[in-house]
């Protein structure tokens, strides 16, 4: 049996809390939701768990990521190739290399095996990202997206680039998701609390001040770093799993910007935040897409207006920065809110 | 050995626009640690404004290039005032996120209000014109290029050198508060640094549009990620190291476009990225960093 | 000149300063003793504005509590700020305009500038050296030169004699002296009681944010309470 700290066992009552809520939209959406509304709200739930990835890194070494969309990719492209059946592969994938088209696996089987890509790889990157600077980080991250969707794009043979990739088994449905994001926030949660977790904020705040009391700053950030990765690799496959198409589009910029914004209004530094910030952004991101298409309300016509979202977006961003650059939550997790403080 | 020196100016061009957007970049983090990601969309309003001038039959040359220049600088100053100056005290982060952010505003509000679509822009094709020197073929553009960016470091280090507005511009990446202890007004040095900037992007947006033709809400995305990663390698901040930062990366990019063989040609991007990264992993802080100090300061 | 009534300083959410009054009056050197942390350099933050403060400040005869740190510089102080803090990526001569940033007069400046280099020949001879390069001592008068191209009314001094050797602690002194016997109106922050004291009018003696004793230099330098602060003995 594990022990768990006061702080971990504080932070299992916040996730259960989180758990709850997430537990009450899946249900509602499962039994009340229309086809259309039920992909609205996987993909509500997949952002999470790359908003959850996300924060487990940037919200503990406060080191601005921008990769992590391409290792969602990564996840998703792993899982895809080994798990789509063969004749499927040997039309759509007809000039694949290393006999990548002659072979499929079980869903499960696939899955690991893409977490563990995902995981080789950023271990690899990892040991030179935790090194760097701030800003010097955050370019590499970038550096990385540009170079992962390069790939993406050119070895056609094998990812089909900007095109379908298709034919990849649909075995996940909603209640699936719910079950792996409620493990993942409970997975961020836990890191946060222990030790690691709690070190490594702590050199976040004060660099030099936690390295002289011994914290291995790099080693801790090398943790998350991957730990991080393997959350993001979950959500790949979870979207490849549930749409069985997947193309390179979405594994850049764009998810990066939006993902990114779901963290900071939310607040980066807590996991609450993440699931707020994700939710109130999905949802709003969905009403905004509804006045895009220029509809009628309270009898005026509305002009159509393509751009909307995107605005709606960015000004989040902007205004969350310079209104709580902390975001909603700040430092506070959900069970703060219900519980006084006891120490 | 034609081949060679032809590779080599078309280094020197790529580099001098690299060079242009990124000394634009690094004059603001300078001073205030503002990674400023939205430096795309000020080439942009420049693009936009050629669009404009065109609409009206305006065709002047002068014209055209001077008001986009002027736009390019309204628009930066703009930015400072109204998205700049609320997270001026900030961490970097908080600067870079805010920037990504109005870079995300004004790229939805171009395509909102003006189109999401390419538009032609056709008053510029006019700087552009091949030449042929000694068997070496090449563009008038790029040689307006290097040379505009030539000029345009003399003069910065002149005004960085000789006007007290520009000292203080070199002080205040040190230690701004000490400057305003001097007397000058924070503001002051802000606006200048903004305005510089969107003068320097209002340049190359002229050259970018003269070489492209059409101006669509993405315009400056690209060229300035690649200024974002020069200034990088230079080391952010340091101005020197931006202007060697962009034409190491023009190099770099010339050298893979020759390198490659022609069945890569498309990850020409990939490799340029991936020899920064090992650039950045060589030297943390970028090759002419400034000394930063993790520690409280004495 | 400058009076200061129930000054409190905030660094943030703690206040540093509970509430001290000072009087600094035209063409003496008043200084500021005491030991770390006890809110001196707060003092001369919130005097320059660069600190939120609550309180009465008044400059001949002005309130300037509500001024901008630029506005306040340009009313006349000037200040060589704890850590000297030049600027190091810049020449000497540079440091110097800087200063003047304010006087438009360019041949003003250029006498100016002369003039101090004439009082401190060391910073003339490396003029167009980075001032990065220069030794702490050097540093120091660099930081009071600036300064004095400002051509301020009053003069606030931040432990001048912060980590220098004893020589040229002297030599700092002396050249605080000259300024005094000029006529400069002088606000001298020290921990450097005995040297300090040689030079000043009147000191006040700060304690954990609170002025505990004040007198003329002779006054407080027979005083119990100054060795007691200053050394931690009662």
């Amino acid at each position: 049996m594990i022990r768990l700290s006061q702080s971990q066992r504080s932070g299992l009552v916040g996730a259960a809390l989180l758990a709850a809520v997430l537990v009450v939209i899946g249900l509602a959406t499962l039994y009340f939701g229309s086809r259309y509304q039920i992909r609205l709200v996987y993909s509500a739930y997949v952002n999470l768990i790359v908003v959850l990835g996300l924060q487990v890194f940037m919200g503990n070494a406060r080191i601005t990521n921008l990769s992590h969309s391409a290792f969602m990719g990564i996840g998703a492209y792993a899982a895809a190739l080994c798990v789509t059946p063969e004749n499927i592969k040997k039309i759509s994938l007809p000039a694949a290399p290393w006999g990548l088209a002659d072979f499929s696996l079980d869903p499960v089987i696939s899955a690991a095996i893409a977490i563990a890509i995902t995981a080789v790889l950023a271990l690899l990157l990892g040991l030179f990202i935790v090194r760097l600077t701030s800003i010097g980080a955050t370019i590499v991250t970038l550096a990385v997206l540009v170079i992962v969707h390069a790939v993406f794009l050119y070895r056609t043979d094998i990812f089909k680039g900007n095109q379908a990739f298709f034919g990849i088994p649909q075995v996940f449905d909603l209640s699936w998701v719910v079950g792996i994001a409620i493990l993942a926030v409970v997975v961020c949660r836990l890191f946060r609390e222990s030790r690691w977790g709690i070190q490594l904020r702590a050199s976040a705040d004060d660099e030099v001040g936690a390295a002289a009391m011994g914290v291995e700053i790099y080693r801790l950030r090398l943790i998350a770093w991957v730990l991080g990765a393997v959350i993001l690799a979950v959500a790949g496959i979870c979207y490849a799993y549930f749409l069985g198409t997947i193309s390179a589009r979405p594994f850049y910029f764009n998810h990066v910007f939006l993902t990114l914004a779901m963290l900071i209004l939310g607040g980066m530094r807590t996991v609450t935040g993440a699931v707020l910030g994700t939710f109130l952004i999905s949802f709003g991101l969905e009403g905004v897409r509804y006045l895009e298409t220029g509809p009628v309300l309270l009898g005026i016509e509305l002009p159509e207006a393509l751009g909307l979202s995107g605005i709606a977006l960015g000004a989040v961003i902007v205004l969350t920065m310079a209104l709580r650059p902390t975001g909603i939550m700040g430092n506070r997790e959900i069970e703060t809110l219900f519980v006084r403080k006891t120490f | 050995m034609e081949y060679v020196i032809q590779q080599v100016l078309n280094a020197l061009s790529f580099g001098a626009e690299y060079a242009l957007l990124a000394l634009g970049l690094a004059i603001v983090f300078s001073i205030m640690g503002l990674v400023n990601f939205a430096h795309g969309e000020i080439i942009a309003v420049g693009g936009y404004t050629m669009v404009a001038f065109a609409s009206l039959a305006i065709g002047n040359p002068v014209i055209v290039m001077g008001g986009a220049i002027i736009a390019a600088m309204l628009a930066s100053l703009t930015l400072e005032r109204v998205a700049f100056r609320p997270v001026r005290k900030a961490d970097p982060t908080t600067g870079l996120l805010t920037a990504f952010g109005v870079s995300i505003v004004l790229q939805n509000v171009f395509l909102m209000f003006v189109s999401p679509r390419p538009i032609a822009v056709t008053s510029l094709y006019f700087l552009d014109w091949p030449i042929e020197i000694a068997g070496i073929r090449l563009a008038s553009l790029q040689v307006f290029e290097t040379l505009t960016t030539i000029v345009v470091i003399v003069a910065l280090m002149l005004f960085l050198r000789r006007t007290v507005l520009g000292l203080a511009v070199r002080a205040a990446s040190l230690d701004f508060e000490m400057v305003r202890l001097t007397g000058i007004k924070a503001n002051r040095v802000f606006a200048m640094a903004f305005l510089i900037s969107g003068l320097l992007a209002g340049l190359a947006c002229i050259f970018i549009m003269a070489r492209r033709g059409s101006v669509d809400p993405h315009l400056g995305f690209d060229p300035v990620l690649k200024a974002f990663v020069a200034c990088v390698v230079g080391g952010f901040g340091s101005l020197p190291g931006a202007v060697l930062g962009g034409f190491l990366l023009g190099a770099v990019e010339v050298a893979m476009l020759v390198m490659l063989p022609q069945s890569l040609g498309g990850m020409t991007d990939a490799f340029v990225f991936m020899i920064v990264a090992m650039i950045l992993i060589w030297r943390p802080d970028g090759i002419l960093s400034p000394a930063i100090e993790k520690g409280d300061k004495l | 000149m400058l009076t200061i009534q129930d000054l409190h300083v905030f660094h943030g959410p703690i206040e540093a300063v509970h509430g001290i009054s000072l009087n600094v009056e035209r063409g003496k050197c008043i200084s500021l003793l005491g030991p770390n942390g006890a809110g001196k350099t707060s003092t001369i933050s919130a005097i320059t504005g660069i600190a939120r403060a609550t309180g009465s400040m008044r400059f001949e005869e002005r309130e300037i509590s509500g001024d901008s740190v630029e506005a306040r510089i340009a009313s006349g102080i000037a200040v060589s700020p704890e850590g000297r803090r030049i600027f190091s990526n810049l020449t000497i001569l540079e440091n110097l305009t800087l200063g003047a940033a304010l006087q438009k007069d360019q041949a003003e400046k250029g006498r100016d500038i002369d003039h101090w280099f004439s009082l401190f020949p060391i910073l003339a001879e490396r003029r167009d050296q980075a001032a990065g390069t220069l030794s702490g001592g050097e540093q120091q008068m660099l930081a009071i030169a600036r300064a004095l191209m400002a051509r301020p009314k009053i003069l606030l001094l931040d432990e001048p004699s912060l980590g220098l050797a004893p020589k040229i602690v002297r030599q700092i002194f002396d050249l605080i002296g000259t300024l005094k016997d000029r006529g400069m109106t002088i606000l001298l922050v020290e921990q450097n009681a005995t040297q300090a004291l040689k030079l000043a009018d009147y000191a006040y003696l700060m304690s954990s944010g609170r002025i505990v004793a004040h007198g003329t230099a002779d006054e407080l330098g027979k005083s119990d309470k100054l060795m007691a602060e200053l050394t931690g003995v009662a």
